[in-house]
């Protein structure tokens, strides 16, 4: 004699947010322009030509240089944070909800 | 959380010294007014710009972001817009107090209802894991269990 089978599923409820929406990958991409603008003012004494190399730099020079450099340590910072940030947010979550971050979807249920 | 902020911080500097990369030429001294402006002030004055509109970008966008990312996570309830309500056809309506008090203090308590069942989610399946882990078994909750009748 063969008694019916019944088959009950059960699905865990997880809900994961992304860990780079879009609005991240703007200010990802103004954080690069930040980058690019700080090696251009450390760079323009000498790309625009009122900067002789080996000579004396005066006080206008030293504004830009420093300051350029500066907007780029700022820069660079703030993207290592935000990627080592999203790295271990990713990498702390269970690994069958990873597959979120890389997808398009932005919950899984 | 931390990795948006310090992203607005990092604009919020950048904007700031946008700003003084403007006003630097005359505060050092090196461009005189009244006179034609040097290409050392023309650099500084147009990168300053275009980094404060950089800066001010960075900002916008890391703050809409972590907003975004906190009405995802269920704390932070977006405003939503008032509707016009249509007008009472006729006659007296009756005013439910007791009902529009008890949908109101659902909408306040629905973000704790939820944060409370994603934490006993969370667990339920840490623990789950263990256990399958501990036993060389699959999750019980993960997977397919059959019932034999």
């Amino acid at each position: 004699m063969t008694l019916p089978v019944t088959t009950v599923t059960t699905v865990n409820t997880v809900t994961t947010v992304k860990a780079v929406n879009g609005r991240d990958k703007l200010g990802i991409f103004a954080l690069v322009l930040m980058l690019l603008g700080g090696a251009w003012l450390a760079a323009a004494p000498f790309i625009v030509g009122y900067q002789s190399r080996g000579g004396h730099w005066p006080e206008g020079t030293r504004n830009e240089f420093f300051v350029g450099v500066g907007i780029m340590a700022v820069a660079v910072t703030a993207l290592i944070v935000f990627a080592a940030n999203a790295l271990a947010e990713i990498s702390h979550r269970p690994a069958h909800v990873r597959h979120v971050d890389a997808g398009d979807a932005g919950y899984v249920d | 959380m931390t990795r948006r902020l310090v992203g607005a911080i990092a604009g919020g500097i950048v904007l700031l010294t946008g700003a003084w990369l403007v006003l630097a030429p005359f505060g050092l001294g090196f461009q005189r007014s009244g006179k034609d402006w040097t290409d050392e002030t023309l650099t500084d004055v147009w990168t300053g710009i275009g980094l404060g509109v950089v800066g001010l970008i960075a900002i916008v966008a890391f703050l809409a972001a972590l907003r975004q990312h906190l009405v995802e996570r269920g704390l932070v309830t977006p405003r939503s817009r008032p509707v016009a309500e249509p007008q009472p056809a006729a006659g007296p309506v009756q005013p439910a107090p007791q009902q529009a008090g008890r949908s109101e203090l659902d909408s306040l308590i629905a973000p704790l209802i939820t944060a409370i069942t994603e934490d006993i989610n969370r667990d339920r399946q840490t623990a789950n894991n263990g256990a399958a882990h501990a036993s060389g078994r699959p999750a019980p909750g993960s997977e397919s269990k059959e019932q034999s009748l």
